[in-house]
């Protein structure tokens, strides 16, 4: 059986009483013997004084009648006298010392009798002597019956002496046995109190250090723990009791809430409840859902003391011991005003956004549509108009003199150019709202085939054509075709009044962007115009001398834009132009995608 | 070819401008011996289904070839199209959409629902009876035109 420290140190300490009530009774006994034994010494003493006493009587009373007898004075005889007299006295006194030694009292009727025969013969020869009779005294004295008489009683009593004495020394080593023992008995058992002492005292001393380490770990423990909940800035951690009043408090509760913790603890949590939360029973139910479920989590409106309302985020956890019973609940607080507020606005932001979006939605379906009406009905009108102008030629062109036919002409010419400024609005319109669809494609190919058209239409003038080898880039193979249809229908266009045109197709690839140029060697423009040439409608020459509708090279701007590059034009009058545009090149998109 | 060689050609046009244009261009050509015209979509289906003013069309004939155009009152061109494009008994007759514009989304949604051809009407005169003159052409004379049977019939 394992024993728990506690019984350990109780049995200890019991142990220690036990022996230690032990040694008590037997020193107590011991030195009860001790009395007793002094006692019964001291009786012995007074016993053999008491022998003593007995012979010394004798004595005198044999000096008085020896001194008698020499001198007959009756002075001597005094001391006899006194010891006749006492000596029934000491006897007597003998006689009661020795009342519990059978053996002495039977030695004492001897005594009496010796002395009675000792007294008898002293007192014959003080008679003799008395009456003037010396040699009947002589003789009775030496017949030696009064020495022999004498002799018993000084040998009884060295005897009963003896016998006191041996009394004594029985006694005395008895007694010292029993000393030696109580000792014994006593040194062990307070050397075995001692240890059970000792071993309560270590035992108890180990539990104390176990308590004091256990003490000093849960103290450290809390320290820990209050410096967490105390350090925790953006967190009101607490303690509410089981039936919601706050426990305990922190700095951080304290700064988000407003109050100290003496005006809070104690308190029912509801007053952090906006009212018509309380009302509508919000806190008990949080209690109970945290009770039910080990945790709640809210987030709301919550009440300081000042009565401002922060958003709070809370978290309700029950609280219980090991054995399962309710402590309480921990409660851990945040503000969440400045999140909740970033969200409101990111949500007005996105609803501003959704409605900016929606009209802008909105806007392109109207220009969508517009651009429909325009694409259907602008055309329509031009066709009629173009249509019965040339019935009109056809019907009565012969009966018309050359200047109204003239004007017919004039009226077609003008149709169609009108025709071919809503295709190209048209273009621009749709090349503003069209997704681009981004493919690998061989700038080379596309070029080619734009001046495979252009030879066709160009017919029989002298063009010198200088196509360098162009790159693959990522684009959309449509809207580059457009690029440089109208770039190079531009540069064969403004080329006609020479002799030998030089059109001029190539790249440049730095250290920046991938640049595609066209050159030609026609009559260029002077550069101060340079910045009008991509607006729409922006024309640098007159329309007899060169067609135009002044939306290509807005249309083209349009469409680089779109590839994220730019444009730009370098041209001297009278010498030429040349067209720059900027496109991302493959190699840095690929090393962007990987 | 016999004036009975059902050879008839439905134009749907609501513009006069263009309608007048557009006969003009079709009669130069002397194709077709007929050309019924529709003014509106309603019109139009009216024709396919032998309703209102083509009650008394003949069973058993459907045009040859019908030119659409595609911004119509009432019923647009896209929403004929829809109609005689999911009708087993009409779905066979060649339609050519003859309009103004090449918006994308018409185009699409012309092709999407089974269109044979779609052009677009070109502003010079020219062009355009050339364009007509070849569509007889191609789908009145080079064209082998459905066969009976290609009608379920009504």
């Amino acid at each position: 059986m394992r024993w728990s420290l506690n019984s350990k140190i109780t049995a200890g300490f019991g142990a220690a009483l036990a022996i230690l009530a032990i040694v008590e009774f037997i020193s107590y006994r011991s030195t009860n013997q001790l009395v007793e034994t002094s006692r019964q010494l001291t009786h012995s003493q007074r016993v053999l004084e008491s022998l003593g006493a007995v012979l010394t009587t004798m004595d005198d009373a044999e000096t008085g009648q020896r001194g008698y007898m020499l001198t007959g004075k009756d002075s001597y005889l005094q001391p006899y006298d006194v010891a006749n007299a006492h000596v029934s006295e000491v006897l007597e006194s003998l006689d009661k010392l020795t009342v519990n030694n059978p053996a002495q009292q039977r030695d004492i009727s001897s005594l009496e009798s010796l002395i009675k025969q000792k007294q008898d013969e002293l007192a014959a020869t003080i008679a003799l002597r008395k009456a003037n009779k010396a040699i009947e005294a002589d003789q009775l004295v030496l017949s030696g019956k009064g020495k022999q008489a004498m002799d018993d009683v000084r040998a009884l009593l060295a005897k009963m002496q003896k016998r006191e004495k041996d009394l004594m020394d029985t006694r005395t080593s008895q007694w010292k046995a029993s000393t030696r023992r109580t000792t014994v008995v006593v040194v062990s058992g307070v050397v075995i109190a001692f240890a059970a002492l000792l071993l309560a005292i270590l035992a108890l001393n180990g539990e104390t250090s176990e308590r004091l380490r256990a003490e000093r770990a849960l103290r450290m423990s809390e320290a820990r723990m209050r410096l967490l909940v105390e350090s925790a800035r953006d967190y009101a951690i607490l303690m509410l009791d089981p039936k919601g009043r706050v426990m305990s408090w922190s700095p951080s509760a304290e700064r988000i809430k407003g109050y100290k913790a003496d005006e809070i603890i104690g308190q029912n949590w509801s007053r952090f409840f906006p009212s018509e939360d309380v009302q509508a029973g919000k806190p008990e139910r949080e209690l109970e859902k945290a009770l039910a479920e080990g945790r709640a989590e809210d987030e709301g409106w919550r009440v300081r003391k000042d009565g401002s309302q922060f958003w709070a985020n809370v978290l309700l956890t029950s609280v219980r011991d090991e054995q399962g019973v309710l402590q309480g609940f921990s409660k851990v607080t945040r503000d969440i005003t400045a999140q909740k507020q970033a969200q409101e606005e990111i949500k007005k932001l996105n609803r501003d956004l959704e409605a900016r979006n929606d009209e802008l939605e909105a806007s392109n379906k109207d220009l969508e549509g517009f651009t429909y009406s325009v694409s259907h009905d602008l055309r329509a009108p031009l066709r009629h108009i173009d249509g019965f102008s040339q019935l009109l030629a056809n019907e009565c062109g012969s009966q018309l003199s050359e200047e109204p036919r003239r004007y017919l002409t004039r009226v077609q010419s003008g149709v169609k150019q009108m025709g071919h400024l809503i295709d190209d609005l048209l273009g621009l319109a749709r090349v503003g709202r069209q997704e681009i669809k981004l493919q690998v494609t061989g700038l080379g190919s596309v070029v080619e085939q734009v001046v495979h058209e252009m030879k066709s239409e160009s017919g029989e003038r002298a063009i010198e054509w200088k196509i360098a080898s162009l790159p693959f880039v990522e684009c959309d193979p449509g809207l580059l075709k457009q690029v440089f249809t109208n770039l190079i229908s531009n540069a064969v266009k403004y080329t006609r009044p020479r002799d030998r045109a030089v059109i001029e197709v190539g790249s440049t690839n730095g250290n920046g962007p991938l640049t595609i140029f066209v050159r030609d060697n026609g009559v260029g423009f002077s550069m101060k115009y340079a910045d009008k040439l991509f607006g729409v409608f922006q024309r640098l020459h007159r329309a007899e001398d060169f067609e135009g509708t002044g939306v290509g090279l807005a249309t083209v701007q349009r469409i680089i834009q779109k590839h994220g590059g730019r444009i730009w034009v370098e041209a001297e009058l009278d010498k030429g132009a040349t067209f720059y545009f900027t496109l991302q090149p493959l190699e840095s998109q690929l090393q962007k995608t990987d | 070819m016999g004036p009975n060689s059902g050879l008839e050609i439905l134009l749907v046009e609501d513009n006069p401008d263009d309608l007048e244009l557009t006969l003009h261009a079709l009669r130069s050509d002397n194709v077709a011996n007929r050309i019924e015209v529709a003014r509106d979509g309603e019109e139009a289906l009216d024709y396919f289904y032998r309703r209102g003013r083509f009650v008394g069309r003949p069973k058993g004939s459907q045009p040859s070839l019908v030119l659409l155009d595609l911004k119509l009152p009432k019923v647009d061109g896209i929403e004929v199209l829809q109609v005689i494009k999911n009708d087993p008994a009409t779905r066979a007759i060649p339609v050519v959409v003859l309009t103004s514009s090449k918006e994308e989304i018409d185009m699409v949604m012309s092709y999407q629902l089974g269109v044979n051809s779609y052009i677009q009407k070109p502003v010079d005169f020219k062009q355009f009876r050339e364009t007509v003159k070849q569509l007889d052409l191609y789908w009145l004379v080079i064209n082998q035109p459905p066969p009976a049977k290609a009608y379920g019939d009504k």
